[in-house]
């Protein structure tokens, strides 16, 4: 998620739904042979790059060799190299679909895109929220993690937590009070929204979406590439 | 507030809440074993805990799909955020398919299963994800039959550790106070 409302690259200037579209677009790569697929993973790049999230799509690599290894390694066993190839970058084009929209989008961006997707407005009210509310809980769950510990309560965490069953039971003391705490925050929450109008009839909210040609540019390049690598596929 | 045919927006908060303490569990209780499916055992209890909060036809599917949102955006996994997505809703699935079955899981076997299918539908999308991909069905097989061990097991745990969390919410009034607010 974008933390950087100054410093907005290429694609963060663009309409969140256009960047919806072609992050989702990518996913056609998994049903493409070894050459196009390829083509488009160079495609993804220069996306990543336009949308200046290289780091977040770094470290997605990075998290993904070793499944990408294993990947590998068992279809290499049972079906061959070509195939254990494919199979691979197939696995990579999967991890890079919705990166560029998810990199890029602004928890302001997301209420509008997700009811331009017909959720119904509690339900992208609520995962607004919810993004919004991270880093709060994160805050809440630690209070409640240093209380428990002043009170002589053993705390699961890094090595000490290698138990297979004891560390879930451990960490139930701990789990039930930030249960309780989400549970009374979410009713104040709830309480302040309907306060402030959400829900009345004619509520309206601001029209910050827009399609410009900066987005009509972008659809036209990115699905004249993909339906030339579909063409060059077939 | 008012009573309402859909959810309530009481309600979506809940459900809201629990997904980010999925997210948010998911990294603090980070168990530090080198086993897939681990990290199911909270937050796939934690699924089963918000449909529990709110005894709703539906509440677990939308309880997976909007901590796959939040996932997504924050702790995407190592199949991107669409399968991030895919995976946190299908585990809501499961857990809704569970209740819808089962009933209101309040018994330990009932829990259990509940775990159970919650981190057996996850594993299903990640095995349909890779077949998707054109792996071959022996080599997806030869992936997915440890894994499949561990899911099991850690399903299981999952199942005792959100009833377990349910009892004392309930015993400490918390259900109580959701029902007079609804």
């Amino acid at each position: 998620m974008s933390a950087r409302p100054d410093r907005a690259s290429a694609m963060e200037r663009t309409d969140p739904r256009t960047r919806f579209v072609v992050g989702l677009s990518v996913a056609v790569g998994v049903a493409l042979p070894l050459a196009p697929a390829l083509c488009l993973l160079c495609g993804i790049a220069v996306l990543v790059v336009l949308s200046g999230s290289v780091d977040y799509a770094l470290r997605q690599l990075k998290r993904l060799w070793v499944p990408v290894l294993i990947v590998f390694a068992v279809n290499w066993v049972v079906a061959g190299p070509y195939l254990a190839t494919l199979v691979s970058v197939r696995v990579l084009l999967l991890s890079q679909a919705l990166v560029v929209f998810s990199a890029t989008i602004r928890i302001n961006e997301l209420y509008h895109t997700l009811r331009w997707m017909r959720l119904p407005p509690r339900i992208a009210f609520g995962t607004t929220v919810a993004l919004h509310s991270v880093e709060l809980m994160r805050i809440e769950w630690r209070r409640v993690r240093d209380a428990q510990r002043a009170r002589g309560i053993d705390v699961p965490s890094g090595k000490k937590a290698i138990g297979l069953l004891s560390a879930p039971c451990r960490a139930i003391p701990l789990v039930v009070p930030a249960v309780s705490l989400a549970v009374h925050r979410a009713w104040h929450v709830t309480e302040a929204a309907v306060l402030r109008g959400f829900g009345a009839p004619q509520a309206t909210g601001p029209a910050m979406l827009g399609f410009s040609w900066r987005d009509a540019l972008l659809v036209l390049v990115w699905f004249g590439f993909i339906g030339a690598t579909l063409r060059y596929a077939a | 507030m008012t009573r309402e045919r859909g959810y309530s927006l009481f309600q979506i908060m809940v459900l809201a809440s629990v997904a980010v303490l999925i997210v948010v569990l998911k990294v603090a209780l980070k168990v530090p074993l080198k086993m897939p499916g681990h990290s199911g055992v909270f937050w796939v209890a934690l699924l089963y805990l918000g449909r529990s909060l709110v005894p709703r036809r539906g509440a677990g599917a939308l309880a997976g799909l909007m901590s796959g949102m939040v996932a997504a955006f924050m702790v995407p996994g190592g199949r991107g955020p669409l399968g991030t997505l895919l995976q946190y809703f299908a585990a809501g699935c499961g857990v809704e398919a569970a209740f819808l079955v089962l009933g209101d899981c309040r018994s330990w076997w009932r829990a259990l299963l509940a775990g159970l299918a919650g981190n057996w539908t996850k594993l299903l999308v990640k095995s349909a994800l890779d077949l998707a991909m054109g792996m071959p069905v022996a080599a997806a097989l030869a992936i997915i039959a440890y894994p499949l061990l561990t899911h099991t097991v850690f399903g299981l745990v999952a199942g005792a550790v959100g009833l377990s969390v349910r009892r004392a919410l309930e015993r400490a009034g918390l259900f109580a106070f959701i029902g007079e607010r609804v």
